[in-house]
C-alpha cells in the first residue's frame, strides 16, 4: 500500500513539477534544515541554552568565533547572559515554528468549521458568520492579534502561571486573527458542493447533516485550504516575532526569534551587531523558504497556469 | 442608494457599538480602578466616596451608556499610570502618529507607481528583474526587522541619520509637528521609509499588473495606431485607467498603515499614539487602551463607509446591480 502511493507520488503532476522548479526544491531544502534543525535542538544545539548552571557571565557578549574575540566554542557569539546564540537559535526557532503551526492549525479548525456551517446550514446563521467575517477582514489580522492578545492578558488574573499562559494566548490571539479566510473559502467550495448529486445522495439515504458535512463535503473542500495554510504558516510565524518583539508575545524565559531580536535590539548601538543579525537572519530563511514553497504549491495545484 | 446608505452607516454603529462594549468590559473585568487611582492606601471613606463619584455603584447597563456618552465626547477617564486626561495623551500623541502615517503613504505612492510603470514597460530588463525582486524581499520581510536593519545600517554603522524620537518639534495651535525643522525631516526618515515598504511593494506590483493588462486592451492598439507618441500612449492613456483600483487600495491601506505604525513607532521609539498604546499594554493601564480600540476602530470604520461610498459613486454599474438584486 505505502510503495503504491510512494510511487503514484513519484509518478504525479506534482512532483514533476517540484522536480522542474529549482526554487521549490531550494526552498524545501532550507526549510527541511531549519524545521530539522528546530525539532532536535535540544540534542544538536552545541549548549543549553536555559540550563542556569551553564550560563557564565564572564562569557557574556563575545562575539562570533570568527571575529578576534570570539570562542570556538560559542560559533555565532553569546548574549548578555551568556547564553550560546546558536544554541537559543535553535531552542527559539522551535518555539516559532510550535506557535505558527498551532496557531493555523487552530484557525485552520475555526475557519472549517464555521465555513462549513454557513455555507452547508446557509440562512441567518451563513449572514450573520459572514457579517463578522467582513468586518475582522476590514482590521489588519496583525492588529487583531494585538488587540485580542493584550485584552487577554489584561483580562487574566494576576496571578495566573504566565510562562504558560502567555504562549496559549498568543496561538490563540493568531488563530482568531486568521481564520476568516478559510471559512470564506470553505464557504464558497461547500455552496458548490452542497448541491451536487453526492450530497442529494446522502441526503437521500438519511445520512444526518453533521455526518454529511463531515464525511462527505469536508473531504471535497479541503485542498485549498491548505495551500492557503501553507503560506499562513509564514505569516503566523511572522506575526508571533512581531507581537514577541513588541514585548507582548512569548515571554523571555523561553525566547523564540522575535524576543532574541527584540533583546538584541538594546544592544544595537553598542556594536554587539549579531545578536540581532543572527535571529533576523533565521526568521527571513524560515518565512522565506516556507513563503516561496507556499507560492509554489498553490501555482501547481492550480490547473489554469498549466 | 439611501437604502444602502443607510444599510452601511448602521452596520458601522454596530461595529463601534461592539468595540465599545468590549472596550467598557475591559474596566469591569480586570483590576479595580478604584485602587489603580488611590493607590493602595487609601481610606475606607476615600475609596467609598470616589466609588460613588464613578458611578461604580450603578447597575452596569446605566455604567455604559455613561461610558458610551464620554467617549463620544472624547472622555477616556484618566489614564492610572501617568495620571493624566487620556484625552489630553492621546492629543499630544496623535500628530506624530499621523504624519508619521502621511509621509509613508505618500512615499509608497510616489516610489511605488514609478517603480511599477517602469517594471511594467521595460519588463525583460535588469533593473526591472531588481525591482520585483525587492518587491519580494520588501512582503517577506517583517517590518520591525527592516526598521532595526536601517537603524544598523545607517544610524550605527554610517551614522548619517539619527534613529530615535521625532527630533525638534515646532507647536502649531496645538499640533507639534516636526515637519517645520530640518532636524524633524532628518528624524522622519527612517521610520517612514519603514512603515512605506510594504505598501510600495504592494503599489508596485498592483501598478504592474494593472499596466499590462490595459496595455493589451484595444484602445491602447488604436492610440498607437493613431501615432501617438509612447509617451502620451504610456502616460495620457494607460497610466490613468490603472490609477482607479490604485487609489481605491492605497485608501483602504491607510488604516493599515496607521495601524502597522505600532510597530515602527516602538522599532524607532516615535512618541505616537502606537507606542502609547504597546507601552498601556505591557502594563495593563486601561483607559489608554479602550481610548486606543475605540480611536482606531472609529478610524477604520469611516475609511471603510468613505470608500464603499466612493464606489457607489465611481461606479455606475454597482448602482444597478443593487437595486436590482434588492427586489
Amino acid at each position: 500500500m505505502s510503495t503504491s502511493a510512494l510511487s503514484r507520488f513519484l509518478d504525479s503532476d506534482i512532483y514533476f513539477s517540484f522536480r522542474r522548479s529549482p526554487v521549490a526544491m531550494g526552498a524545501t531544502l532550507v526549510a527541511l534544515v531549519m524545521m530539522l534543525g528546530a525539532i532536535f535542538a535540544p540534542w544538536i544545539s552545541p549548549h543549553d541554552p536555559f540550563d542556569l548552571r551553564n550560563l557564565d557571565l564572564n562569557n557574556a557578549l563575545l562575539p562570533p568565533a570568527w571575529e578576534e574575540q570570539g570562542q570556538g566554542s560559542y560559533p555565532l557569539g553569546t548574549d548578555d547572559q551568556g547564553r550560546d546564540v546558536l544554541s537559543t537559535i535553535l531552542h527559539g526557532s522551535r518555539i516559532s515554528l510550535l506557535v505558527g503551526l498551532a496557531s493555523v492549525a487552530f484557525a485552520m479548525f475555526m475557519g472549517i468549521a464555521l465555513g462549513l456551517l454557513s455555507g452547508y446550514i446557509g440562512g441567518r446563521l451563513d449572514a450573520f458568520i459572514m457579517r463578522v467575517a467582513d468586518v475582522q477582514l476590514s482590521f489588519p489580522a496583525i492588529l487583531i492579534a494585538l488587540l485580542i492578545n493584550g485584552v487577554a492578558r489584561a483580562a487574566l488574573p494576576a496571578d495566573a502561571n504566565m510562562d504558560t499562559m502567555a504562549l496559549g494566548v498568543l496561538i490563540g490571539s493568531i488563530g482568531l486573527a486568521n481564520w476568516v479566510q478559510y471559512a470564506r473559502t470553505v464557504r464558497g467550495s461547500t455552496l458548490v458542493e452542497k448541491n451536487r448529486e453526492y450530497v442529494q445522495a446522502a441526503r437521500v439515504i438519511g445520512v444526518g447533516p453533521i455526518a454529511i458535512m463531515l464525511r462527505h463535503v469536508l473531504p471535497n473542500v479541503l485542498g485549498p485550504v491548505l495551500v492557503i495554510a501553507t503560506i499562513n504558516v509564514a505569516t503566523a510565524i511572522i506575526t508571533e516575532a512581531t507581537l514577541s518583539f513588541l514585548g507582548v508575545g512569548v515571554p523571555p524565559t523561553s525566547p523564540s526569534l522575535g524576543t532574541m531580536i527584540n533583546n538584541g535590539n538594546n544592544f544595537l548601538y553598542s556594536g554587539e551587531w549579531w545578536l540581532v543579525i543572527f535571529p533576523g537572519a533565521a526568521l527571513i530563511l524560515l518565512c522565506m523558504s516556507v513563503n516561496l514553497l507556499g507560492d509554489w504549491l498553490r501555482d501547481a495545484l492550480n490547473p489554469k497556469l498549466q | 442608494m439611501l437604502a444602502f446608505i443607510v444599510r452601511r452607516l448602521l452596520q458601522a454603529v454596530v461595529v463601534m457599538g461592539v468595540v465599545a462594549l468590549v472596550s467598557f468590559s475591559l474596566f469591569q473585568f480586570v483590576g479595580d480602578p478604584v485602587t489603580a487611582m488611590l493607590g493602595q492606601d487609601a481610606t475606607e471613606e476615600q475609596r467609598v466616596q470616589l466609588r460613588q463619584d464613578l458611578g461604580l455603584n450603578d447597575p452596569v447597563p446605566v455604567q455604559f451608556a455613561a461610558f458610551v456618552r464620554n467617549a463620544v465626547q472624547g472622555d477616556f477617564g484618566v489614564s492610572y499610570r501617568q495620571g493624566r486626561k487620556v484625552s489630553e495623551l492621546i492629543q499630544e500623541r496623535l500628530p506624530a502618529t499621523l504624519e508619521l502615517s502621511l509621509a509613508a503613504a505618500l512615499l509608497a505612492l510616489l516610489v511605488g507607481i514609478p517603480m511599477g510603470v517602469y517594471t511594467a514597460l521595460r519588463r525583460r530588463s535588469f533593473l526591472a528583474n531588481f525591482f520585483l525582486a525587492i518587491s519580494l524581499v520588501g512582503v517577506s520581510l517583517p517590518t520591525f526587522l527592516i526598521g532595526i536593519l536601517l537603524i544598523l545600517v545607517f544610524a550605527v554603522f554610517l551614522g548619517w541619520l539619527p534613529s530615535f524620537g521625532r527630533g525638534e518639534t515646532v507647536d502649531f495651535g496645538g499640533w507639534g509637528t516636526s515637519l517645520l525643522t530640518a532636524d524633524g525631516w532628518a528624524h522622519l526618515v527612517l521610520p517612514s521609509i519603514t512603515l512605506a515598504l510594504f505598501q510600495m511593494t504592494l503599489i508596485m506590483r498592483l501598478v504592474r499588473s494593472e499596466m499590462l493588462e490595459v496595455l493589451r486592451t484595444d484602445y491602447i492598439k488604436f492610440a498607437r495606431a493613431r501615432g501617438l507618441s509612447d509617451r502620451a500612449v504610456y502616460f495620457g492613456h494607460a497610466l490613468r485607467n490603472t490609477l482607479v483600483p490604485v487609489i481605491t487600495i492605497t485608501g483602504l491601506q491607510i488604516g493599515s498603515i496607521i495601524a502597522f505604525a505600532i510597530i515602527t513607532e516602538t522599532v524607532f521609539q516615535w512618541p505616537g499614539m502606537g507606542l502609547l498604546f504597546i507601552q498601556s499594554v505591557q502594563v495593563a493601564d486601561i483607559p489608554i487602551m479602550a481610548a486606543y480600540l475605540c480611536l482606531i476602530a472609529l478610524i477604520f470604520v469611516v475609511i471603510n463607509l468613505v470608500v464603499d461610498l466612493l464606489y457607489f459613486v465611481v461606479d455606475p454599474r454597482l448602482r444597478v446591480e443593487r437595486a436590482t438584486s434588492a427586489h
